[in-house]
């Protein structure tokens, strides 16, 4: 290939390509120069929709991340992480405001926390100290950000990294309110892929255009992912979003504070070609009966091959990242950063289920990996103690010496200055996405896992649905076992303790 | 600029087409917006559903004022007697024959590009379809007046979008340019 002053015409073109960076990035107009540059860094990097259960690193029989693997020989690995919420908006509100979904109340798709928890979040507890730079690719985890803006100094668009940008949304005259805009125009007035456009002429028409641009981008990069494209909303490339981090985090002044919100592994799932059909080995996991709560009820066989395809895809997406992982070393990065590598939630092809989006909770979709690199380790590190994603606040006001705010729910991680309590620790997760975010809890899925053992409520008297369910995760890890009926001891125990939460956290929204 | 008034259809005319367009385009906003409204009521508070619910009306008021405009620069190209010359039922049956063909095409623009054959007929029947009623129409003085009745009385609802068009405008002005 022809080189031009050390660049090949390839990387020439990606280089061009991120110009939309410098342009549409919000300017670092909070950043003084007077910050501290001995502090270090904090970088967390989110995977979406990144189960525990599926990575090699923690067990898996596939080899799907081995340059995660090689990362993690350099850092701390949390085994029992798991998720405050099942899907993108609840989850990563968690992840950035160290609260649990009943207190910051960003329930559904598009929700945002509440006002009284607006400034209760990781870029406003660092603005004075960092650079802050938050970019989520996910549209729905773009929205939490938005809802966070007044501390988010550099805002990477959400469409920044990707082949289109269809996202009217995020333009800058509606930079006021982009949540409204998103819920007039994307929501409703034009949707880009399925349902009815509120908008009866333009609504199709820009859709016709919208359908055409991908059309084109797909003939012309189509070959490189046999199952297609991987799609956010918008088509991406996985070594643009991967090129378009590395060139975000060059630009950004220590020390900073960097979320970035990765759409991959999130369906659908789209490996490369050089990882099209790898896993076929004829692996399948424990069978699991199909849950009263399942709603379209999968066979085995679409459940196996989903599995796949996401495997594949985790292993395409892992492939990518290590060139991210070989910058933060070559960059130094390492050296003076925090970096936290997790997932706002997991993905499950069991029991009739494929993706995240049930009211079920089990471990492949609440168990998330969490890996945390300090600056200047050099050894790998175990955790085994319960941890959750409201705990990544809190560890990173520990870890810089600032006092954690009082309005957090999590503690600081073990193995970052916080107390290791092992599994003697009450861990929740909750899905309300049918339950009025200003109304109290009635319509739920909330698990608590502690001391070994899992119990989840599902609580549906709209659909006069409710029942308990109790494992003991060390004896039976696949959850196929439901204690509940023999209800023993430690069952009765934590459900008297998820009913007293759930009044408690009830009482304020009482009227 | 005699020249330019005896190209485009008349005042009244134009506002009747505006009534109807505004009628369809606002009417197809709200079922849109009730359809996804159980969902609003789960997580906006209502101060932002009638934001959205403005930005919906405001938008739906620019798209019939273009849908309006369209006509009538269309009907100043062509011959008069095509579209000027009774340019309210022409335009009624016009608006409503779109408007047909826009739901069926919505309804098939799931995810998917339709080809090139079927976009055409998209552009080509609901005109063919709208010929032949204009022409029929033409033909039958009655069946004009009846159009044209209905027309009038679907234009009513200019008293009701105009003043909420331009209310939504308002406020969707004042929320993000502010």
């Amino acid at each position: 290939m022809k080189k031009s002053g050390g660049l090949t015409r390839r990387e020439f073109l990606k280089l061009i390509s991120l110009a939309p960076v410098g342009i549409f990035s919000r300017p670092l107009s909070g950043w003084t120069g007077s910050l501290n540059p001995d502090l270090p860094n904090i970088i967390i990097i989110v995977f979406d929709a990144w189960s525990q259960q599926h990575v090699s690193l923690y067990g898996y029989p596939r080899q799907t991340m081995p340059n995660l693997e090689k990362f993690a020989e350099r850092a701390t690995v949390y085994h029992n992480h798991y998720s405050a919420g099942t899907f993108t908006s609840p989850g990563t509100a968690s992840i950035l405001t160290g609260l649990y979904s009943w207190s910051h109340r960003a329930l559904h798709l598009g929700a945002v926390p509440v006002p009284a928890h607006a400034t209760h979040n990781i870029f406003a507890a660092l603005s004075a100290t960092h650079t802050t730079l938050g970019y989520a690719q996910n549209e729905f985890a773009d929205q939490v950000l938005y809802g966070m803006r007044n501390a988010v100094e550099t805002h990477l668009e959400n469409w920044i990294f990707s082949a289109q940008n269809s996202n009217l949304y995020s333009a800058p005259i509606f930079k006021n309110n982009p949540r409204i805009a998103f819920a007039g125009i994307e929501d409703l007035m034009i949707r880009r892929i399925e349902g009815y456009d509120a908008s009866l002429f333009l609504g199709p028409y820009l859709r016709l255009q919208f359908l055409r641009n991908r059309a084109a981008f797909a003939i012309r990069h189509g070959g490189d992912y046999p199952r297609g494209l991987p799609d956010s909303s918008e088509l991406f490339l996985l070594e643009d979003v991967v090129d378009g981090a590395i060139q975000a985090l060059r630009e950004v002044q220590s020390p900073m504070l960097a979320y970035f919100h990765f759409y991959p592994p999130h369906d659908p799932y789209c490996p490369t070609k050089g990882f099209y059909k790898t896993f076929i080995d004829g692996w399948a996991p424990p069978r699991k009966p199909i849950h009263d709560l399942s709603e379209y009820k999968y066979s085995a066989g679409r459940l196996d091959s989903n599995r796949r395809y996401y495997d594949e895809y985790l292993a395409s997406w892992d492939h990518e990242t290590g060139r991210l992982f070989d910058f933060l070393e070559e960059s130094g990065l390492l050296e003076n950063s925090y970096i936290f590598i997790t997932s706002d939630h997991g993905e499950m092809f069991e029991r009739g289920i494929t993706g995240h989006f049930t009211k079920l909770m089990y471990d492949p979709l609440i168990r998330v990996p969490l890996i945390v690199s300090r600056p200047d380790q050099t050894t790998r590190e175990d955790v085994h103690a319960l941890t959750s994603s409201v705990d990544i606040m809190p560890t990173v006001a520990n870890v810089l010496g600032l006092a954690i705010p009082t309005w957090v729910e999590g503690t600081a991680l073990p193995g970052l200055g916080g107390v290791d309590h092992g599994e003697r620790r009450s861990i929740f997760t909750l899905d309300a996405k049918f339950n009025s975010s200003f109304a109290p809890l009635r319509d739920y899925s909330l698990a608590l896992t502690r001391d070994g053992h899992r119990l989840v409520h599902y609580s549906y008297p709209k659909d006069n649905y409710e029942k308990y369910e109790f494992y003991d995760l060390h004896a039976d890890p696949h959850e196929l076992n439901d204690l509940c009926p023999s209800e023993p001891a430690l069952s009765i125990e934590m459900r008297d303790e998820v009913l007293q939460k759930i009044e408690e956290v009830n009482r304020p929204y009482r009227r | 600029m005699n020249f330019i008034r005896d190209r485009f259809p008349h005042r009244s005319e134009i506002l009747t087409v505006l009534g109807i367009a505004l009628f369809v385009c606002h009417s197809w906003s709200v079922l849109g917006f009730l359809d996804r409204l159980p969902a609003f009521i789960l997580y906006f508070r209502v101060t932002e559903i009638v934001q959205v619910f403005a930005f919906m009306m405001a938008f739906a008021f620019l798209e019939s004022l273009l849908v309006t405009g369209v006509l009538v620069f269309v009907s100043a190209l062509l011959p008069s007697r095509w579209l000027k010359e009774g340019f309210a039922y022409k335009g009624f049956v016009l608006v409503l024959a779109v408007t047909v063909a826009a739901i069926i095409f919505q309804k098939n623009l799931e995810g998917k590009l339709p080809s090139p054959g079927i976009l055409t007929l998209y552009w080509v029947a609901p005109l063919a379809l709208a010929s032949l009623i204009i022409g029929f129409v033409q033909m039958i003085p009655r069946a004009r007046a009846i159009l044209i009745n209905l027309a009038d009385r679907v234009s009513i609802m200019l008293f009701v979008y105009v003043p909420i068009g331009l209310l939504s405008l308002m406020v969707v002005a004042l929320g993000n340019l502010l």
